[in-house]
């Protein structure tokens, strides 16, 4: 009995054991994001650290039950087709917590930001960049909505240049290294290959670096993260090029520790709106990984996007007029029936990234990254020599160039001539509004030297930009303690570019002379001096290189950068408080090195430049505060930057020489945000400030009153920018519709009176020696009489109404959307929405707002001049309105079918300048008591135009 | 709506109609046929015109009465310049067996386009005959009191009236030896070889005291006695800065003088008849000294009077001009 007794005891203890309940559980209802539509058969599996403990399916109506929990920490993981997948961190504590609602993200097309819609302007080398700056489609509430939305009125995030944004590769931050830009063209065409990636916003910290004041995206780049499953989808628009194919395949990580991806894409042909603009591009991206026993992990990815586009240039109003549309492009022309166009970019510049991560245990992480890129960055244009431009819109080909009205021209002789180019530009009489490929080909044709070989005239030039660039980095994170995280780290860059150009196309001759044809019309007697090559020209007995298809002529050089640094982010973590500091320091140093001798500058083209040093340093601090679903959160920091190749040496086309006064750039910014997010409704406002100062530009362009080709080295151009984003998305009581909206209002001013050396390009001479640009902060508004007159007091002084502050250019400082957006359970999507810009600038030309533009040939100051020169124009606001609609289909769970298509600027908006640029020329006038200004290039924005995209996904 | 194959195709399809086969054409090909030459025009091509000599259309002209011309008549020359080594510019000449005539063309590189010894047919309905300082024109219709004849200066009007032929045989220059043929004005706008010239020692030349239009003008030879230091062909910028330096000191009025590009007049004597060699600053062989160039094979000028120079018979206000193409036509025998 005793016996019996024993074992029914342990029996019973141990039945109880096995038998035992926990009081401990979850519920909750899984939503939809968008409009809280109720999810049915979500998966959701709780795991803690030994692995699955429990797992179930949610009902029609969203709700699910866990029970029977022991008390600790889980992390469950909710699954659903067509939503992106939702991990909640749980806390079971001898309850069954209510979660009320778990959010979904739906996991909808949202239409890729191709960097087609950056494809930079020609600005026919008058100095200007215009580089927007991406907003990759995160779920940040902004972000999302301005990221895509703004995009077609090149909207730059906070009115900060492109070169402010950190895009990072696999932890690496891979901005060029001569000119800062973000390299979005490197894995142009590659969206599924880098779709994933973790960003934060302005001044924010991220885990992968200290970081700028622009926000920071990390591409994750590694096959592992491509999300699993195989994708394909045939897009065609109306606006970028008319078909693109895109697929991608990816294992995840597979049992074996591997994973491997891959992406390919097309994209081929023209668009509606803008004629000798294609594509011809290609993209490709492989990429594999191992796990070691989840401790190591190496990684390879091999990518490339060989791109050919033609491009578009920027033209005057008076052309625009003349043809009947604000899409004319000068570029190109008729050849064997086919559009032509002189200038196409054609670049190949594949990337290497190799990665190893470490991580021993999970409050430990390293990993190493080796980025290699390397390639071709070719941009072609015509060249010519002692020949008539062959640009159709050569302001000599112009009716404006024959007659102006008022008389002060001094062109009011040539009328009848006017008239005739007034009409051959207006019914293309003998293909005027285009380049005549035929008559350059026929000058050259006829251009026989006296051995009976034709010396062109006229050629097709491919100017490349061709890098070598490495990047070693090693990054760091330890979680040391319950509240605290180290991360560190230290990076190294080597670049060498090699900048030169070749020759394309004789168009139709034998060879073409490497002399400089503008150091020949000022020394055409001094044959040393139009020598582009000197050592060639001694070698050869005098003779210049008669050069040929694929021969280096015009310039060669090396620009060579270094750069290292340092990094360490302390992030403090407790309760509902975060703060965080991070510091970086760095050394950056670079240096031209010149392949061939110019004749102009014998003795200061050859060989290396003297070495530009820079500290530079970074430093920021911020902290949140959480409460239930609020979040308050701040971030300050303070920039000391060293500026790039590109606008630091004078005219490195032909000499070695520093720009002056080259220092860092100071920045110091700052942002407060305040973030709602619960139950489908999604806010976030801030307040962002930066003080850009001690930057540095670099122009060159013709000076009419030198005669002479000139550049004009620009210090200390400071800017303030200062604003509120505002991005909200409301649920409305009608299931599946909601609002969504962004607005952005700022004021993005210059601040500092810059101060400009101005040389001669073909002798150095110095015309203008650190003198100020007075007019480039702001100019004087006089009040004006009743007949447009300007006032003047008792002494005859004009009287002043305000003082007109300067404006960043060619971004829409006040931007907002308003949409209406409806999603069905049945993965319907539509949604509609309407913009409005303004505060829209035209990109200043310094020339004239120096007093010498200013007050004129007879230098004397008066209020109507500086009014006339001085002052920016203001683009006028506009009106977008947009629309989209898409449905997915899901089979069997597993095969996800779609299309969405969109309708852009729905009413035909043609007016919308998305920015241009000043001309640099000055014309005299008859009195000769002022200039006159050439008239500016605008680039304008697409009418309505559609993007129609069918996806598969299995 | 229920998914199936047979829409998904459709929508594929839409898809690739929606693309043009235009548009394709640089995306596959990149390649573009070399353009044909020019079409050469022939005698054929003005059947239903009236051809008249140079030197009768240059009859037309009353002096001071600059008109259209409206008859359709045409006139057939060789180029017999060249604005290659810039000191022909914006005009070309040609010229046939009875006389010469400038070609107001307004385009700068015109050689590019209208090569020496080449045919050109001009019909001439449409211009604008006239002349400056008797030398007469063909331009476009002027409205400028300062000039009876504007430069045509626009392509649609060049391509309607001024058309390429074919290459004719090499012009062999009219040799001038008689002062008579020069002062009769029997050459003008013809290439001629004048025989027999002396250097005269003279020079003219304008300076100005600003980089500006409308600045004042510095005369340098008004009097005409002397070189004043000017001995080149002309002064190109450089050349000119270097002038400056050594004789301002010796001219007074150059105190105030800009470097810049001059033309020069440099006189030369056959028998009673001077002609002024008129070169411009921005010509390529400016400042080869008169004194010659023995590595260019350019002799010297300016002693005896075997000179003997080629270019093109132009007057100004009764100076007989005459403009050099370039220096192989300068010979010392």
């Amino acid at each position: 009995m005793k016996k019996f007794l024993a074992i029914l005891t342990v029996a019973l203890t141990a039945l109880q054991a096995f038998a035992q309940s926990y009081p401990g559980g979850v519920t909750g209802k899984v939503v939809s994001r968008s409009g809280r539509v109720p999810v049915a058969k979500a998966e959701l599996v709780v795991s803690n650290a030994d692995g699955q403990v429990a797992k179930t399916m949610s009902a029609d109506d969203g709700t699910f039950l866990i029970e029977n929990l022991p008390d600790g920490d889980y992390s469950m993981t909710v699954t659903a087709v067509g939503f992106t997948t939702a991990r909640v961190n749980l806390s079971i504590e001898g309850f069954v917590r209510d979660l009320i609602f778990v959010s979904l993200q739906p996991e909808e097309i949202l239409m890729d930001i191709d960097d087609a819609s950056f494809a930079d302007f020609d600005m026919d080398d008058a100095g200007y960049q215009d580089v927007p700056t991406v907003l990759s489609s995160s779920s940040d509430v902004f972000d999302n909505t301005a990221g895509y939305k703004f995009s077609q009125v090149r909207f730059k995030l906070r009115g900060y240049e492109s070169g402010t944004q950190d895009v990072y590769l696999s932890g690496v931050r891979l901005n060029d290294a001569l000119t800062g830009y973000a390299p979005w063209s490197l894995w142009s065409g590659l969206n599924e290959a880098t779709r994933e990636k973790e960003t934060v916003t302005g001044t924010a910290v991220s885990d992968f670096g200290v970081g700028g004041y622009n926000g920071v995206s990390n591409i994750l780049g590694t096959a592992s993260a491509m999300r699993k499953g195989a994708r394909f989808s045939v897009l065609t628009n109306s606006s970028f090029y008319r078909l693109r194919l895109m697929g991608s395949y990816a294992t995840g990580e597979l049992d074996n520790g591997w994973a491997f991806a891959a992406n390919v894409s097309t994209r081929l042909g023209g668009n509606d709106w803008i004629q000798g603009v294609y594509y011809r591009s290609f993209a490709y991206y492989l990429a594999a990984e191992k796990n070691f026993f989840d401790t190591h992990r190496l990684s390879l990815a091999i990518f490339g996007s060989p791109v050919q586009r033609g491009a578009q240039n920027g033209s005057t109003q008076e052309v625009y007029d003349l043809v009947g549309s604000n899409y004319y492009n000068s570029n190109w022309g008729w050849q064997d029936g086919k559009i032509r166009n002189a200038r196409v970019r054609n670049n190949h510049e594949p990337v290497a990234v190799l990665k190893y991560t470490f991580t021993p245990t999970d409050k430990f992480m390293l990993d190493a990254t080796l980025i290699y890129r390397t390639g071709r960055n070719e941009y072609s244009a015509l060249d010519w020599y002692d020949a008539p431009d062959p640009r159709p819109d050569y302001y000599r080909n112009l009716p404006s160039y024959f007659y102006m009205e008022e008389a002060n021209y001094s062109k009011r002789d040539a009328e009848y001539q006017a008239g005739w180019a007034a009409e051959a530009w207006m019914y293309n009489y003998d293909n005027t509004q285009h380049i005549n490929w035929d008559r350059l080909y026929n000058v050259n044709y006829n251009s026989k030297d006296a051995d009976g070989l034709r010396r062109s005239k006229y050629v097709q030039e491919g100017r490349r930009t061709d890098q070598n660039d490495i990047n070693a980095n090693v990054r760091a994170r330890w979680n040391a303690g319950k509240y605290l995280t180290l991360q560190g780290g230290a990076n190294f860059r080597w670049n060498r570019t090699e900048y030169y150009k070749i020759i394309k196309d004789l168009l139709g001759g034998d060879y073409y002379i490497n002399i400089d044809q503008f150091a020949e019309r000022d020394f055409g007697t001094d044959p040393i001096k139009i020598q582009n090559d000197l050592q060639y020209y001694i070698a050869h007995g005098g003779q210049a290189e008669k050069v040929k298809v694929g021969d280096k002529y015009g310039y060669d050089y090396y620009a060579n950068v270094r750069d290292a640094k340092l990094w360490a982010n302390l992030n403090f973590e407790m309760g509902n408080w975060k703060a965080f500091a991070a510091a970086e320091g760095g050394y950056n140093t670079f240096w031209r090195d010149g392949l061939v001798q110019k004749g102009l500058f014998p003795d200061n083209s050859l060989g290396k430049s003297e070495t530009a040093q820079f500290f530079t340093y970074r430093a920021k601090a911020g902290a949140s505060w959480n409460y239930k679903s609020h979040r308050v959160y701040a971030n300050v920091g303070y920039f000391n930057d060293a500026p790039y190749f590109t606008e630091s040496f004078v005219s490195p086309r032909t000499r070695n020489t520093l720009a002056p006064n080259l220092t860092t750039q100071k920045t110091l910014s700052a942002d407060i945000n305040y973030a709602f997010s619960k139950n489908g409704y999604r806010v976030r406002v801030t307040g962002y400030y930066a003080n850009i100062a001690d930057q540095t530009d670099l122009m060159s362009f013709y000076d009419d009153s030198q005669n002479s080709f000139t550049n004009f080295a620009m210090s200390g151009i400071d800017e303030r920018h200062i604003g509120v984003e505002l991005g909200f998305e409301i649920p409305l009581p009608v299931t599946g519709l909601s609002i969504q909206g962004a607005l952005n209002w700022g004021d993005y001013v210059y601040t500092s009176t810059p101060r400009v050396t101005q040389t001669i390009d073909n002798s150095g001479d110095i015309i203008l020696n650190n003198a100020q640009v007075p007019y480039w902060i702001s100019n004087n508004i006089y009040k004006r009489n009743d007949d447009g007159s300007i006032m003047t007091d008792e002494n005859g002084k004009a009287i002043v109404d305000r003082v007109q502050k300067h404006y960043v250019p060619s971004t829409p400082q006040f931007a907002t959307s308003l949409g209406l957006n409806y999603r069905s359970p049945d993965y319907l999507f539509a949604g509609i929405d309407i913009q409005y810009f303004d505060k829209m600038y035209l990109d200043m030309n310094p020339l004239y707002r120096t007093d010498m533009a200013v007050m004129g040939p007879d230098g004397i100051w008066t209020a109507e001049e500086e009014e006339y020169m001085a002052t920016q124009e203001q683009f006028s606001p506009q009106w977008i309105l947009n629309a989209n609609i898409g449905k997915s289909w899901y089979i069997q769970r597993k095969y996800n079918i779609g299309f969405s298509f969109e309708l852009r600027n729905i009413l035909n908006n043609k007016m919308l300048k998305t920015g241009g640029y000043e001309q640099t020329r000055l014309i005299d006038s008859e009195n000769n008591e002022r200039y006159y200004k050439f008239d500016s290039r605008y680039f304008y924005m697409y009418g309505i135009n559609y993007m129609l995209n069918i996806y598969f996904r299995f | 709506m229920k998914f199936n194959i047979f829409s998904l195709t459709l929508a594929v399809a839409a898809v690739f109609s929606l693309s043009s086969c235009e548009e394709f054409g640089p995306v596959f090909t990149g390649k573009y046929a070399e353009p044909e030459p020019y079409r050469v025009y022939t005698d054929a091509d003005f059947a239903d015109c009236k051809l008249v000599t140079i030197a009768e259309l240059k009859a037309m002209y009353t002096s001071g009465k600059p008109f259209n011309i409206e008859e359709d008549i045409y006139i057939k020359g060789q180029v017999n310049s060249c604005d290659s080594l810039g000191n022909f510019y914006r005009s070309f000449y040609i010229q046939d067996e009875t006389s010469g005539i400038e070609i107001k063309a307004g385009k700068t590189g015109l050689y590019n386009n209208y090569k020496r010894n080449q045919w050109i047919y001009v019909k001439c309905k449409g211009l604008a005959l006239g002349a400056y300082g008797g030398m007469v024109q063909l331009g476009y219709e002027s409205l400028d009191p300062q000039y009876e004849t504007a430069y045509i200066d626009v392509q649609l009007i060049l391509d309607n009236h001024v058309f390429r032929g074919e290459m004719g045989p090499k012009i062999e220059p009219i040799v001038v030896t008689d002062p008579a043929d020069i002062t009769e004005m029997k050459y003008l706008g013809m290439l001629c070889t004048v025989e027999g010239l002396s250097y005269a020692d003279e020079v003219f030349a304008i300076f100005h005291d600003d980089a500006m239009p409308e600045a004042n003008n510095i005369y340098v030879g008004e009097e005409h006695v002397g070189n004043h230091g000017i001995r080149s062909w002309a002064l190109s910028e450089t050349g000119c800065a270097e002038y400056l330096e050594e004789w301002k000191s010796n001219i007074p009025a150059l105190a105030d003088a800009v470097p810049e590009p001059i033309n020069v007049s440099q006189y030369f004597d056959l028998g009673s008849a001077v002609l002024q060699v008129r070169t411009s600053g921005y010509s390529r062989f400016a400042d080869t000294p008169l004194t010659g160039d023995p590595d260019k094979g350019v002799p010297d000028v300016t002693k005896g009077s075997n000179v003997s120079l080629t270019g093109v018979m132009t007057i100004y206000n009764d100076n007989f001009q005459f403009t050099l193409i370039d220096l192989s036509g300068v010979k010392v025998k």
